[in-house]
């Protein structure tokens, strides 16, 4: 049983949805998939490497799959820091949309104060019998840092060959400033 | 937006299956999937292109208490996400042969497994259990794994580099960027 | 807004005495019923949060881990209550705290562990002559008692120029608390709207008031007990000055801005106090002495660190407006600093002589893994939430890292101080309750019907 694998946690939460949820989920996930605000605030959180979420209406078998009384709402995250650190922020930064993806499964107590909130996902979470990650020691704003580096790095390479020794210091620590927040 | 395409991120992809395992042979998965070993050792460390995946076991949903009516899975699931360097196809023939007897090893504990001799069989089967995402979020869908790794890599050599030469001769520092940096 | 019950808020809570000198016994419970007698006996010497007509010479505080109050005869019931890293206590959160190596509880002091703390007694006074009478009455009162066994002790005093041994004057910034008497000063709440600040809830570190989610903080059972009490951590980290100094020097020589500016880098102010984002240039002791200057600032207008470095110490202890979402992810993570050095400064010049010197570290809280642990491993023993990827902080972090270690002086061009060593180790620790008076009283009147 393994949620952590190096700096990177596993979250896997699957809850019943209401009756008339499932309406609800279609309007929110598509303004998910076509606006840009929940993806942006996500973005910004900036511990999230990848996360989804998926409505399941049946569970798959040899057939044409089980279906269940309710339809089951399923999230999964891959995230850097703690468990705790992450659902605060939930609660904190990002509260109207929990509740309106949340709000629609049975028990939800709402995403303030935070101290339910996070026995519910408790109560609803399972946790990994095994789980990888590429790149353990890395986390989202790193990975996200070093792809900027790399590129001034490679611009440097190229505009630098032919430069005197004075101008090739100068240009070398001007390149160094641009990326010094990502260092 | 066709359902199946909002599995897709950038170039990322996110793959989610849920199999049936037979009920007898869940504490057999659940033991085996526990002792895999983790990091480098992982079956999913052979895998090209998975940034981050897991195996859960969900022995039955959540009850959350009245007014959710009390559902029950037939049988308990096996739930297999990954997220990984797209397209699908290519994704699922690596995995065939990558995890080789592994594959068997644990999908063999679910109802209806063709095994992983036929591939179309294997790829078929998989798919007739995958879920589609409602809403995936990628932080940089558009970095392979491989290009991530590479990039941190190149982002450590930098930071090194950037300490190590501190106060150099211009024509000094200019002798040692080409040495560690050489296209 | 709840006012608070000051006379039964233990007085360090709710402000710091600036009483210059400061002991400390570390006990074991041997016999909880005489304990519990010997508790009700000193109830009257606690100092509390009641404003003085006069400030006293000396004045007691207790507290209490969590084997101490199970040893005090508290029943299941309300110890399940606690929260799961005060239970565990100190020691058993090495790893999540970074406390390794020479931090790790296996090399702490005798006593912390083995047999372990079960009460601490904070002793604060004017002088040394009214501190060693005080403890003097108490020490023979407790070996009379046969209730308690001294496991470890400790005094501290504020050095000289009220610097800490690295150098720096300290004690700015600490969160100003809504409905206490204590006047609120720019730059110590919560800040808000554009340059403004809020005090902050007073459930953020006293139980049985609203915290900044407007609820009553998780508690044990009953609220006699609890209300009004706090968490307390009690950290002896042994400051190596000599290794701070020769890490400064060293690095200085290829910094252009020279020695001093480099160690003001490092902490976020300059040797005097003065805030850097406020004067990154000078030192301005106008500005020092002034209280309602010398805190007030956000970092709003620094984002880069270009003044004050994003991995200085005091930003990363207390990041104020730096993080995205208008302080929603620093409310809840603010700490109550208390403490006072300890040990003979070094002189300027010596050489390491393998002196006993640091601090006494306390903060208060009311919950230890949001706001204590929190600050500890993300905030300074990690870069991460500041886009500082493994970056520690160069005063505090235990410099464990396997990327390179190092700080980040933005500038132009930036500078990189490294490779960095740990400069503060760990000597000993625990995880303390600190009860209101009622609490106390409480805790002494368990067992009554036996």
């Amino acid at each position: 049983m393994a949620n952590v694998e190096g700096k990177a946690t596993a979250i896997t939460v699957l809850t019943p949805v209401r009756r008339h949820g499932l309406l609800v989920l279609a309007v929110v996930f598509w303004a998910g998939r076509h606006l840009t605000g929940t993806l942006k605030k996500l973005q910004q959180l900036s511990f999230i490497h990848y996360a989804r979420w998926a409505v399941i209406e049946r569970f798959p078998n040899d057939g044409a799959g089980e279906r269940l009384q309710r339809s089951y709402l399923f999230f999964e995250s891959n995230f850097n820091g703690t468990w705790d650190q992450y659902i605060d922020a939930f609660s904190e930064v990002v509260p109207t949309r929990m509740k309106a993806i949340w709000g629609t499964s049975y028990g939800f107590p709402g995403p303030i104060p935070v101290g339910p909130f996070k026995a519910y996902i408790r109560r609803n979470e399972f946790v990994a019998n095994h789980y990888w990650s590429a790149y353990p020691g890395a986390t989202t704003t790193e990975i996200i840092a070093a792809e900027r580096v790399v590129a001034a790095l490679e611009r440097f390479g190229r505009s630098s060959a032919r430069l005197d020794p004075q101008a090739f210091k100068a240009a070398y620590e001007t390149m160094l400033e641009s990326v010094q927040r990502d260092l | 937006m066709k359902h199946s395409d909002r599995n897709i991120s950038g170039q990322a992809y996110a793959l989610t299956v849920l199999t049936p395992v037979l009920r007898e042979r869940v504490n057999a998965l659940a033991g085996h999937l526990d002792a895999l070993p983790g990091g480098d050792q992982s079956p999913l460390a052979r895998i090209a292109g998975t940034h981050f995946a897991r195996w859960v076991i969900i022995d039955d949903v959540i009850y959350e208490g009245s007014p959710q009516p009390r559902d029950t899975l037939a049988a308990p699931r096996l739930l297999f996400t990954s997220n990984f360097d797209g397209p699908l196809e290519p994704y699922l023939e690596a995995l065939r042969s990558g995890l080789g007897e592994q594959a068997d090893a644990i999908w063999g504990h679910c109802a209806g497994y063709p095994g992983r001799a036929e591939s179309r069989a294997w790829a078929g089967w998989l798919r007739a259990h995958q879920i589609d995402s409602a809403l995936f979020f990628a932080a940089y869908g558009d970095q392979t794994v491989d290009q991530v790794v590479a990039n941190l890599e190149q982002r450590s050599r930098l930071m090194r580099f950037a300490l190590e030469t501190q106060g150099l001769a211009p024509d000094e520092l200019q002798r040692r960027f080409a040495a560690e940096f050489a296209p | 807004m709840t006012a608070l019950d000051l006379s039964n808020i233990q007085g360090f809570v709710v402000r710091g005495y600036r009483l210059p000198v400061a002991g400390y016994l570390l006990l074991h419970v041997e016999d909880g019923a005489r304990a519990r007698t010997l508790l009700g006996d000193v109830l009257d010497d606690v100092l509390t949060a009641a404003t003085w007509s006069e400030k006293p010479r000396s004045g007691l505080n207790l507290a209490l881990s969590y084997e101490g109050l199970r040893a005090l005869g508290l029943p299941d019931a309300s110890l399940a209550g606690f929260p799961e890293e005060f239970r565990e206590g100190m020691a058993a959160r090495a790893a999540l705290l970074g406390d390794t190596g020479d931090s790790a509880p296996d090399r702490w002091e005798a006593g912390f562990v083995d047999p372990g703390v079960h009460v601490l007694v904070m002793i604060s006074a004017q002088d040394e002559e009214a501190l060693r009478a005080h403890d003097r009455a108490l020490r023979e009162r407790i070996e009379q008692s046969g209730a308690l066994s001294l496991v470890a002790d400790q005094v501290g005093a504020a050095l000289p120029d009220g610097t800490e041994h690295f150098g720096f004057v300290d004690g700015f910034a600490q969160p100003s608390l809504e409905g206490s008497d204590v006047e609120a000063l720019p730059g110590q709440g919560a800040p808000e709207h554009e340059d403004g600040w809020r005090p902050i809830r007073a459930g953020e570190f006293i139980l049985g008031y609203p915290d900044e989610e407007g609820v009553l903080p998780p508690a044990p059972a009953p609220a006699p007990l609890s209300d009004n009490g706090s968490y307390l951590v009690y950290r002896k980290l042994h400051q190596d000055v000599a290794g701070f100094r020769a890490q400064l020097s060293q690095a200085a020589q290829l910094y252009p801005g020279g020695e001093d500016l480099l160690a003001a880098k490092i902490v976020g102010r300059w040797r005097d106090g003065t805030p850097l984002v406020m004067s990154p240039g000078v030192r301005d002791p106008d500005l020092v002495k002034d209280p309602t200057r010398n805190n007030a600032f956000s970092y709003r207008d620094d984002s880069d660190g270009l003044r004050c470095p994003v991995g200085s110490h005091i930003r990363r202890s207390n990041p104020r407006s730096s993080l995205p979402f208008e302080g929603k992810l620093v409310n809840r993570h603010r700490l109550m600093r208390r403490g006072i050095p300890y040990g003979e400064s070094l002189p300027e010049g010596a050489t390491e002589d393998g002196g006993d010197r640091g601090v006494v570290f306390m903060c208060l809280q009311a919950s230890i893994a949001r706001q204590f642990e929190f600050v500890q491993a993300q905030w300074l023993n990690d870069g991460n939430a500041f886009r500082l990827g493994d970056d520690q902080d160069v005063l505090l972090g235990p410099q464990d890292q396997d990327g390179v270690r190092k700080m980040t002086v933005p500038g132009s061009p930036p500078f990189f101080l490294g490779p960095l060593s740990r400069l503060v180790t760990v000597r000993g620790g625990e995880y303390f309750f600190c009860p209101g008076l009622n609490g106390l009283r409480f805790l002494a009147a368990l067992g009554g019907g036996e």
